[in-house]
C-alpha cells in the first residue's frame, strides 16, 4: 500500500519527463488487473523497464502507473492498475480499475494471479472473459504453487478458458518471453483459441439479461457482461444513467433488475457469484493436479501463530516498537547518525564553510540573515533536512521495510484491531499510525489507504494531535531524561488524551463504523538489496517532497522576524503561555514549533538548559508541545487530503485543545510536583 | 436454495466454533451489501472449506491456501456446517 503510493510517486517525479518524450506512435494498450499480492507490480516492471509515470485516476486519490513496453517492434502502453479482486467494487482503487477496463478501448488484459490460489482468483478471469475483453491469464509465483504441492496443467485450463495461459516466476524473470510472446500473438490475431460462453446464470438472470441486451449498445465490453453488472451493481447504472443511456432506458433497466432480483430469494451478486464459484470449481478440479495438505508445522508457520496469539504476539509487538523504533530509528538514528552529521560534518566543515562564502559575497547583512542567520534558509532549513530529518526518516523507512517485506504488518495489524475500534479505527490504521512517529507529515498521506472517510479524518486528528513524530519525540525524551517522574507523567497524559479524544470523535463523528479484513501473506525472510531499495526509493520521494517546506519554513521565520511580525504574535501569546505558569520564552518556542514540530521542542530544550523550567513547567510545557500543532508540512498536507475546510477544524480544535490540557495539568498538578 | 431450507441451516456461525476446527460454508448473511461483497472478494461462498486458526483479538481463517484476518463483525456473516477434523 505504501509502497505504491510512494514508488510511484518518486516515479512521476523521476521519469515523467522520459516518458512523454518518448514520442513514439503506440499502437496498442495492455492493462495489468490482478488482486494485491499476486506480483502484478513486478511483472509491470519487468514489461516496462523504467519509462514510466504515474498520475491520480482524474478526481481520485488512485494512483495509476503508466509505462511503455516494445515487443516485437511494436510499442504498448502498459497500465498498472490498483489491486482489484472483483468486477464489483469495495474500495475506490477496486472501482478506479473497473473504469479504466471499461474506458481503454481495444485494449488487452492481462489478468495476473496467485497460482497456488487459482480457485480464489479464477472468478475474476471468468468475468473478464464474460467481458469479451482479449485476455491473457498469467499464473505468477508457480515455484510457490509448487512448493505447496499445487500443479497446474495450463494447456487443459487454456483449452476451457479459450484464452491464451501462461507460467511465470516473475520475482526470477521466468516466463515473461512467453508472455511477450503471447502479447505478440494476441495483437496479430494469432492466438487460435475458440471464444466460449462459460457460464450459464440461473434462469432469471438469463432472461433478466436477455430483457436488457437489446436495450444497451455495444461498448468496451460485451452487452452481457454490462447488462451482468447493471444486474449486481447499482452504481453501475447510476454512472450511465442520462450518459451513455437515456434516463428512460435505465428507468427500464431498473425495473428489470428489480423483479428479476423479486423473484430470487438472495441478492443478485451473491447468486452470480456462487455461480461462478461453482464454475470455477469444477475447472479445478480438472487442471488442478493435487493438493498435498500444507504442512502447519513448518517453522514461518509456527512463528506466525506465536505473532498472533495475544500472550506471545503483544510482547512480541512491544519489543518490535522498542527495538525498531525506539533503539533503532530514536537511539541510532535521531541520536548516533543525527550527532555525527550535525557536529561533525555540518558544524566542522560545511557550516563554516558556507557562512564564510556568505559573508564574502552578500554585503547585506539582512540577507546574509536570510542565507546564513540562526534560522537561515541554509543554517537551518537544508541542514535540518539533510543532518536531522534526512536520518531520521531513512532508519524509520528501512524499519517499516522490514516490517512491511516480512510480513509481520498485517499481523500486527490484527493484533491492535480490537483496540483501535474503541477509538474509531481499524487495525488497519496501525500503518498511518506507527508512521506518525516517524513523521506526522507522511503519516497523513497514508491515512488514504483506510477504508472509509470517517476512519481518515479520525486517524488525521489523532496524528495532528497527539502523536509526536520522531524529531520532536527526540528532542522532548532529551528534555525529560533527568526526570523519570515527569517523563511517566508526559506519557500518560499524551497516552489519556489519545484515547479520550479517539474515543470522543468515534462517538461524535457520524458514519459507518470501521470493519477490518486483511490477507495475510506468508512469513518471508527479506531480501536486503529490496530492503535497500526500498528505503531509498522512498527516502528520495520524501527527500523532494519536503524539501520545499523546510526552505519554506525558514524563509518565514525570516519573514516574521525582519518584519517584526513574530514579536507581535509572540507578544500576544505570552499571557497565554504565563497562565499554564511558562516563562515568557516558551512563547517563542511554541511559535517556532509550528514551523517544525521540533524547533518548539528545540526552543524548551534551550530554556530547561538555562534552567528556566521547574519540573511543573517542564511536563506542562512537554505535555502542551506535544499535542500543540502539526508542523506547516503536516497541514499542508492535512489541507490536500482532507480539504481545506476538515483541515481548518482539526486545527481549530488542536490549538486550543492543547493549550488547556496543559493549563488544566498545571492547575491538578500544582502544588504537588 | 431456497429460503426455508436456507434457513435451517443458518443456524451456526462460524463464531461459534473453537479454534482448530473445520467447517463447509453454507449461507451468508447478505443483509449488509459491503460486508457481502468483502466476503465473496475473499472467496468466502457457499461449499469453501474453512478452518478456524485463531478468534482472540481478531478471527483467523485458512481459506484454501491463504489466510485472512477478519474482525467479528464480519465474521458473523458466515454460516457454516461443522466438518470433522
Amino acid at each position: 500500500m505504501l509502497s505504491q503510493i510512494i514508488e510511484s510517486k518518486i516515479r512521476k517525479q523521476t521519469n515523467i519527463h522520459t516518458a512523454e518524450e518518448q514520442s513514439v506512435q503506440i499502437s496498442k494498450r495492455i492493462i495489468l488487473v490482478g488482486s494485491p499480492n499476486t506480483g502484478k507490480s513486478i511483472i509491470f516492471n519487468a514489461l516496462t523497464g523504467t519509462y514510466t509515470s504515474v498520475s491520480n485516476y482524474p478526481g481520485t486519490t488512485v494512483e495509476v502507473a503508466k509505462g511503455k513496453s516494445r515487443i516485437d517492434n511494436e510499442t504498448f502502453e502498459v497500465l498498472d492498475t490498483p489491486g482489484m479482486y472483483s468486477l464489483i467494487p469495495v474500495t475506490e482503487e477496486e472501482d478506479v480499475t473497473r473504469r479504466i477496463i471499461m474506458e481503454t478501448e481495444s485494449a488487452i488484459i492481462i489478468h495476473v494471479i496467485d497460482a497456488k490460489n487459482l480457485d480464489r482468483m479464477l472468478p475474476l478471469t471468468l468475468q473478464l472473459i464474460e467481458a469479451g475483453l482479449p485476455i491473457i491469464l498469467v499464473l505468477n509465483m508457480m515455484d510457490e504453487a509448487k512448493k505447496r504441492g499445487v500443479g497446474i496443467n495450463s494447456d487443459i485450463l487454456q483449452d476451457i478458458l479459450g484464452i491464451p495461459v501462461v507460467k511465470t516466476v516473475a520475482v526470477t524473470g521466468e516466463g515473461i518471453t512467453q508472455l511477450r510472446k503471447e502479447i505478440n500473438n494476441i495483437t496479430k490475431n494469432q492466438t487460435h483459441l475458440e471464444k466460449k460462453q462459460l457460464i450459464v446464470h440461473n434462469p432469471t438472470i438469463e432472461s433478466a439479461i436477455s430483457k436488457i441486451t437489446p436495450l444497451i449498445s455495444n461498448n468496451t465490453i460485451s452487452r452481457r457482461a454490462l447488462a451482468l453488472l447493471f444486474l449486481q451493481d447499482d452504481q453501475m447504472i447510476k454512472r450511465c444513467e442520462g450518459k451513455s443511456l437515456e434516463k428512460e432506458i435505465t428507468a427500464d433497466i431498473r425495473r428489470i433488475v428489480k423483479k428479476a432480483q423479486e423473484s430470487l430469494d438472495e441478492p443478485i451478486r451473491y447468486v452470480t457469484a456462487m455461480k461462478n464459484q461453482d464454475e470455477v470449481n469444477h475447472i479445478v478440479s480438472k487442471v488442478v493436479s493435487e493438493v498435498s495438505n500444507q504442512d502447519s508445522t513448518n517453522l514461518p508457520d509456527r512463528l506466525s501463530r506465536i505473532m498472533t496469539r495475544p500472550l506471545t504476539g503483544i510482547p512480541i509487538f512491544l519489543l518490535v516498537t522498542y527495538f525498531g523504533l525506539y533503539q533503532f530509528v530514536g537511539v541510532f538514528g535521531a541520536g548516533t547518525i543525527v550527532d555525527f552529521l550535525e557536529a561533525t560534518v555540518f558544524e566542522e566543515y560545511i557550516t563554516p564553510y558556507i557562512i564564510s562564502l556568505a559573508t564574502t559575497f552578500i554585503p547585506w547583512e539582512t540577507i546574509q540573515d536570510l542565507f546564513v542567520g540562526e534560522y537561515g534558509v541554509f543554517t537551518l532549513g537544508l541542514r535540518y533536512a539533510i543532518a536531522i530529518i534526512l536520518p531520521i526518516v531513512g532508519t524509520f523507512f528501512f524499519a517499516f521495510a522490514i516490517v512491511e517485506d516480512t510480513g509481520y504488518l498485517p499481523r500486527m495489524a490484527l493484533l491492535i484491531d480490537r483496540g483501535f475500534k474503541k477509538i474509531g479505527l481499524s487495525g488497519r490504521a496501525v500503518i498511518p499510525m506507527t508512521l506518525g512517529f516517524g513523521c506526522g507529515t507522511m503519516a497523513t498521506m497514508v491515512t488514504r489507504t483506510l477504508e472509509t472517510k470517517r476512519e481518515r479524518v479520525i486517524a488525521t486528528i489523532l496524528l495532528a494531535l497527539a502523536i509526536p513524530c520522531s524529531a520532536q519525540l527526540g528532542v522532548i525524551l532529551g528534555i525529560l531524561s533527568g526526570n523519570s517522574m515527569v517523563t511517566l507523567i508526559w506519557m500518560s497524559t499524551v497516552l489519556m488524551t489519545l484515547l479520550g479524544v479517539g474515543l470522543l470523535t468515534a462517538i461524535i463523528i457520524p458514519g459507518e463504523k470501521p470493519s477490518f479484513y486483511m490477507e495475510l501473506p506468508p512469513l518471508r525472510l527479506p531480501k536486503l538489496s529490496n530492503l535497500i531499495s526500498k528505503t531509498y526509493t522512498r527516502m528520495e520521494w520524501y527527500f523532494i517532497e519536503i524539501l520545499p517546506l523546510f526552505l519554506l519554513a525558514s524563509l518565514l521565520i525570516w519573514l516574521g522576524q525582519e518584519t517584526g511580525i513574530f514579536q507581535i504574535i509572540v507578544g500576544g501569546m505570552t499571557p497565554l503561555v504565563n497562565s499554564l505558569g511558562l516563562p515568557d520564552k516558551a512563547a517563542e518556542a511554541f511559535l517556532f514549533g509550528f514551523f517544525r514540530r521540533d524547533f518548539g521542542a528545540a526552543g524548551l530544550y534551550d530554556l530547561q538548559k538555562a534552567g528556566l523550567l521547574s519540573p511543573l513547567a517542564l511536563v506542562v510545557s512537554a505535555v502542551t508541545i506535544t499535542l500543540f500543532v502539526p508542523c506547516i508540512a503536516q497541514f499542508s498536507i492535512m489541507i490536500k487530503e482532507r480539504g481545506l475546510k476538515t483541515a481548518i477544524s482539526i486545527a481549530a480544535f488542536v490549538f486550543p485543545f492543547a493549550f488547556f490540557v496543559g493549563y488544566m495539568l498545571n492547575w491538578t498538578l500544582g502544588g504537588i510536583i | 436454495m431456497n429460503k426455508k431450507k436456507s434457513q435451517q441451516n443458518n443456524h451456526t456461525k462460524i463464531t461459534e466454533l473453537n479454534v482448530g476446527e473445520r467447517c463447509k460454508v453454507i449461507n451468508l448473511e447478505t443483509s449488509n451489501e459491503t460486508r457481502l461483497q468483502k466476503l465473496l472478494s475473499m472467496g468466502i461462498l457457499p461449499g469453501r472449506h474453512i478452518e478456524i486458526l485463531q478468534k482472540v483479538p481478531s478471527y483467523i481463517l485458512q481459506v484454501g491456501q491463504t489466510q485472512y484476518a477478519i474482525d467479528k463483525e464480519i465474521a458473523d456473516a458466515i454460516y457454516i456446517e461443522q466438518e470433522k477434523s
